[in-house]
């Protein structure tokens, strides 16, 4: 009866996160999958990913049937790792155990900050999920003093690896664990731990970068505003626990024995794992998982003391059952009719001829809640990169039209190379359609030099601009390449400052190549200051504006949008 | 540490801490609702009469709260502000503990640190302790408010937590204006105050303690509380939002969600007072050195909690629900906070924590609060001086703040109003506007248009005559177009024409880009002493975000039969929706095309009605 119930309870959850798996539509990051497959019809993403969260984002942005069938897998990994770690030993076949499995479900629900959204969101769930089961799954042996089977220590190698390129957080948490725990060490540890610290090594050494610079220039106040989620949201859990130890000091309830410890431990594991959390790279709600995970272990075995006394127990018990009752309905529900929406969208980009405009509804839900991204395709480059790329689509036109859409902007462009034949030039398969937004463009021109590197030539390539009115002698590009320097700066557009302005930045050595910058607006080009790199432009109203910087013999296009209001 | 030099500790912390309530007095800047009040002074001469004859017109016609008649009263002769405001901002403190502890603070260290730990975690608790402690406008209406709403409680929880004692006698008369004052207050928490001191008296009778002073409390906030409730002025405030809506229609529009949302919002600020406690108690768990927690103290943290959740219950049916109507329930949610605290000190390893913690927190709150002001208070003169040396019917040109945004400590920069910042010109600095120097994005870009009013009397007066009682300008916001006119007919000059009776008052827009295709004149508000007609559209963003004027169902013309939206010297002929989502009224929708003002009409085969403004 217990067992059934405990694999139960199991199939249960994992039925449930595989039908929503299945419903989730491709969103976000799991385009830039998809634009790498269709850069690399011949495959090879080994061999240029090493990161475990950049592999799991691949299979299941790619293959849903393996989102389907192992993310699950992943999510009961997380649940029972969380109770093998908070009560050092894995979870047996009682009642008690199965209320323990239900609280650590429970309170990722109540405790993770947009908690829908990051076990669901499938980037989020490759990141997040899988890489705290894996991380979860190292630390157990040693946290609960297991003796590892010399064969399995190949094992603990790769998921040693896979836990240091997992995220930072969790790859910077589990080294953290492992050092601390130093004094105890056993035979395999080192094998681990090597695997942890090359994979740390790798993580921290690709970009995206730790985000030092942006944390300490926002300075303390603004940071300390940041952490102010992460407070609440533990403080939910901190103070579920409390409340019942209260309530077991005032009332004739009493738990048997005496209140575990441990907990304080998990506290302070808790304040510097939040904070390096805004570290990032990328720091959002579902960054914060793996300090919702610590703060429920450390949670676990005060609620299982207090769970001896029978009326606690009852509260427990019903506590668990009700978050899971209300939470997955809810996702189910939600999923259904988005899941449907994306399915839709897809078909209808599937089915889209190449060179032509697809249509495509807006997701109902435009803005990210607990439960969903919202519409993932509103920013002009990422939608451009998929219609051009993945779809072979001039455009992806969403319709109705709504405020947060960024209109596409339309430049022309058309590529030129030197040094090849007609027939050589056709062999390295240039894109049929170049992206009409500049980053995109400068994307696809970055595969494809991939390519006519390949044939070994001696080559020039220029993506040259078509339809902007350019009266300047100097020929206006998107990028080019050749013998002499490639053209292919990181220009990022930054957020609207308080006058209603951006910066249009460009970064690295390349912004020294240049020092006139232009904007154009309606046929018009005028002269903007070009501040070292980062020109500044106002737009007022609604149009095509062209941000143009120039060196001594050319032009490049920086950027080119219409502006949202 | 001998009494003594606990005395001194306690003593010398006191006056600190009245030191930094008057640098902040000092420091405190013109922001906001403040400068309806120096028009007031402009006009009015200080003294009694003055704030009677505010008194008067605020309770039957604009902000009936008591509060209000105090912010004009701090705002005149500087030195009531730096003697009262730092007074009452002290007396928080002893009230509040007061009624937590049912005795006054005594000058050792123990009292000194329950002191520090309510004031840290009230202004921890708190979504923008910095301005309702230093923005003179909240301040009053809701930290003077509620600390004489603490006095009116201290009495009766001292008494009965004494020996039955005498009668005093002399009290009657002075707890009566106290009720009263106390529960002409604030809306939000004179129910939650009624049933409290309801069952307060009851429990006196009950314990044959009843003395006449509780009766004389009781009967001062019974009459105080509805006085204020059901004041002519609620019924014209905000352009008579609170009319709109009963309390029980508010209640069910807002649903399980709405109300939910509310109590949400609350707990999510208090959670961060909650905390401090909680980790407290956690420590004192791990040392295994907690008391036994004593039913006293559960008894009455679970009042205060009630009373707490009962406030915020009252915002429930409130139209207006802000992060100020927060300070007095997060008053009492952070007196059952300190109930536990006070059990935590008890054990050394809690108080250890406690007292380090929250003296941390509080210095630190104390230095953003002083440093923020005193930047802040540098700007605002600066900003004050620009605007007294600009030449009279000039358009005055200024900077923005440099802390423009609104923050835990500081309002952010009020004139980003373009109605306030038409006010400030005409009635504070007789100039003609105020501008930016910049283009800014948080600022509301003044109008292109006017508006311009026509008065009729019966009998009619002459065009000189009449030109006599024309205001020196007609805001171009219909809210205050409205106040305008009210204020003139019950404070003049056109509501006291001897031998003339106002029968018709129409404002108009002039000067506006809209091209109607009819050439209708366009109608802002037609007034007669029968009937008030205009049309109440507000910005409304949909959960998609996209924008709309959105109009209240009641105020919209009858038979309308086209609609437009002038923008960036365009005018597109537009169809109402409509509202599926609150079902207010039907919603103009905006498309964005430029940065700017978006005005919206709603036609009549005769004339178009100005429907309101959407800024972007």
């Amino acid at each position: 009866m217990r067992r059934g119930a405990l694999v139960g309870y199991a199939f249960a959850i994992a039925l449930l996160y595989a039908v929503v798996a299945a419903w989730t539509p491709i969103q976000g990051d799991d385009w830039n999958h998809w634009i790498w497959s269709a850069e690399h019809p011949q495959g090879g993403f080994l061999a240029s990913h090493f990161q475990y969260s950049d592999l799991v984002g691949f299979l299941l942005a790619r293959c849903r049937t393996f989102h389907t069938l192992a993310s699950p897998v992943a999510l009961l990994a997380v649940l029972t790792g969380m109770f093998t770690i908070a009560m050092r030993r894995t979870p047996r076949a009682t009642w008690d155990d199965l209320l323990g499995l239900a609280l650590c479900g429970a309170l990722i629900w109540v405790g993770q900050p947009m908690a829908g959204l990051t076990r669901f969101h499938t980037p989020y769930a490759a990141m997040y999920v899988w890489g705290a089961a894996v991380a979860l799954w190292l630390y157990a042996p040693l946290r609960c003093g297991w003796d590892v089977p010399r064969a399995l220590w190949p094992v603990l190698f790769v998921a040693g690896y896979a836990t240091g390129t997992s995220t930072r957080a969790i790859a910077t948490l589990t080294l953290a664990g492992f050092l601390l725990a130093w004094k105890k060490r056993p035979r395999w540890y080192w094998i681990a731990l090597a695997g942890l610290v090359i994979g740390v090594a790798v993580g921290y050494a690709r970009p995206p970068w730790t985000e030092f610079g942006r944390v300490f220039k926002r300075g303390l106040e603004p940071n300390l505003v940041l952490l102010k989620l992460p407070v609440a949201e533990a403080g939910k859990i901190i103070s579920l626990v409390v409340a019942l130890v209260l309530v077991e000091r005032v009332s004739k309830v009493r738990a048997a024995g005496e209140a575990p410890i441990e907990g304080r431990g998990w506290l302070y594991a808790w304040l510097p794992t939040t904070i390096w959390c805004l570290f990032g790279p990328r720091y959002n709600e579902a960054t914060l998982f793996p300090s919702t995970l610590v703060i429920a272990i450390g949670a676990l075995p005060y609620l299982l003391w207090l769970a001896t006394a029978r009326r606690l127990r009852i509260f427990l018990v019903a506590f668990a059952a009700v978050v899971q009752l209300i939470a997955w309905p809810i996702a189910l529900v939600h999923y259904h009719r988005l899941g449907a929406e994306g399915a839709a969208r897809l078909a209808a980009l599937q089915a889209a001829k190449p060179g032509t405009v697809a249509t495509v509804r807006p997701y109902s839900q435009i803005a990210s809640d607990f439960w969903f991204l919202g519409e993932d395709l509103s920013a002009a480059k990422l939608r451009q990169q998929v219609a051009t790329d993945v779809f072979h689509v001039r455009e992806i036109l969403l319709l109705p039209a709504f405020r947060r859409l960024e209109p596409t902007p339309n430049v022309e462009l058309a590529l030129e190379v030197d040094g090849l034949s007609p027939a050589e030039l056709a062999a390295t398969a240039p894109p049929a359609l170049w992206a009409s937004e500049p980053a995109a463009a400068r994307l696809q021109f970055t595969a494809y030099l991939k390519r006519l590197r390949a044939t070994g030539k001696h080559f020039a390539a220029r993506l040259a601009v078509q339809n902007v009115p350019w009266t300047d002698p100097r020929k206006l590009y998107v990028a080019w390449a050749d013998a002499n320097e490639t053209m292919l700066p990181q220009i990022a557009r930054t957020n609207l400052d308080e006058n209603d302005a951006y910066s249009i930045k460009i970064y690295g050595h390349d912004l020294r190549k240049f020092h006139d910058a232009f904007v154009i607006v309606d046929d018009t080009a005028t002269k903007l200051d070009y501040n070292h790199g980062a020109p500044r432009v106002q737009p007022l109203v609604i149009a095509d504006y062209v941000v143009v910087v120039c060196g001594t013999e050319r032009c490049l296009v920086a950027d080119a949008f219409v502006p949202r209001f | 540490m001998t009494a003594r030099t606990e005395r001194l500790v306690f003593w010398g912390a006191v006056v600190a801490m009245w030191a930094v309530f008057e640098v902040q007095a000092f420091h405190t800047p013109v922001l906001l609702d403040d400068w309806y009040q120096l028009t007031w002074h402009r006009h009015h001469a200080f003294g009694l009469a003055s704030i009677w004859e505010y008194g008067h017109y605020n309770y039957f016609h604009f902000n009936p709260r008591i509060g209000d008649v105090i912010l004009m009263m701090v705002n005149g002769p500087r030195a009531i502000h730096l003697v009262a405001t730092p007074l009452v901002q002290m007396a928080f403190l002893p009230l509040a503990f007061a009624v937590i502890f049912a005795r006054w603070p005594r000058p050792t260290l123990r009292d000194l640190s329950l002191l520090v730990i309510l004031q840290t975690l009230v202004w921890l608790a708190m979504p923008i302790p910095g301005i309702v402690y230093f923005y003179r406008p909240f301040a009053t209406n809701y930290l003077w408010a509620f600390t004489t709403m603490l006095g009116l409680f201290a009495v009766y929880r001292l008494e009965l937590a004494r020996p039955a004692g005498a009668q005093r006698w002399w009290l009657v008369p002075l707890m009566l204006p106290l009720g009263w004052v106390a529960g002409m207050g604030n809306e939000h928490t004179g129910p939650t105050a009624m049933i409290a001191m309801a069952a307060l008296v009851w429990w006196a009778w009950k314990q044959k303690r009843l003395r006449a002073w509780m009766v004389s409390g009781l009967v001062g906030l019974y009459i105080g509380y509805p006085m204020l409730f059901f004041a002519p002025g609620q019924h014209l405030r905000y352009a008579g939002m609170a009319t709109k809506a009963s309390p029980i229609k508010l209640l069910a529009e807002r649903g399980l969600s709405g109300t939910g949302g509310i109590t949400i919002d609350f707990l999510a600020e208090a959670q961060l007072a909650l905390d401090v406690v909680l980790v407290a108690v956690l420590i004192g768990l791990a040392r295994g050195g907690l008391r036994e927690l004593p039913r006293k103290t559960v008894v009455a943290a679970s009042a205060f909690l009630a009373a707490a959740l009962g406030m915020v219950g009252t915002l429930f049916a409130s139209p207006t629900v802000g992060e100020r109507l927060f300070f007095a329930p997060v008053v009492l949610f952070c007196a059952a906070l300190v109930l536990f605290a006070d059990w935590l000190l008890e054990t050394p390893a809690a108080r250890r924590f406690l007292v380090i913690a929250c003296t941390l927190l509080f210095a630190w709150q104390v230095e953003r609060m002083v440093q923020v002001l005193a930047e802040g208070y540098a700007e605002n003169a600066h900003r004050l001086s620009l605007l007294a040396a600009a030449p009279a019917n000039s358009v005055a040109v200024i900077p923005p703040y440099d802390k423009y945004k609104r923050s835990r400590w500081w309002w952010g920069d009020d004139l980003q109003y373009a109605s306030l910042r038409e006010y400030v010109a005409n009635e504070v600095y007789d100039l003609s506007g105020i501008e930016y120097d910049q283009h800014l994005h948080w600022s509301e870009p003044t109008p292109h248009d006017h508006f311009v009013a026509t008065r009729t009397f019966d009998p009619p007066l002459s065009p000189a005559e009449d030109q006599k009682l024309a205001p020196r300008y007609i805001p171009t916001f219909w809210e205050w177009a409205l106040v305008q006119l009210r204020r003139s007919i019950a404070m003049g000059p056109i509501g006291d024409v001897a031998g003339h009776r106002l029968v018709h008052y129409v404002v108009d827009m002039a000067d506006s880009p809209f091209a109607d295709p009819k050439h209708r004149p366009i109608r802002v508000l037609d007034w007669t002493p029968a009937a008030l007609t205009f049309i109440d559209g507000r910005m409304f963003d949909d959960p998609n975000g996209q924008p709309y004027v959105r109009i209240w169902a009641p105020s919209m013309p009858a038979g309308p039969t086209d609609a437009y939206v002038e923008a960036c010297g365009e005018t597109r002929q537009v169809r109402l929706q409509d509202d599926v989502f609150d079902h207010i009224g039907p919603m103009i929708p905006i498309d964005f095309v430029c940065r700017g003002t978006y005005t919206t009409f709603v036609c009549q085969p005769d004339v178009c009605w100005f429907a309101g403004r959407y800024w972007r």
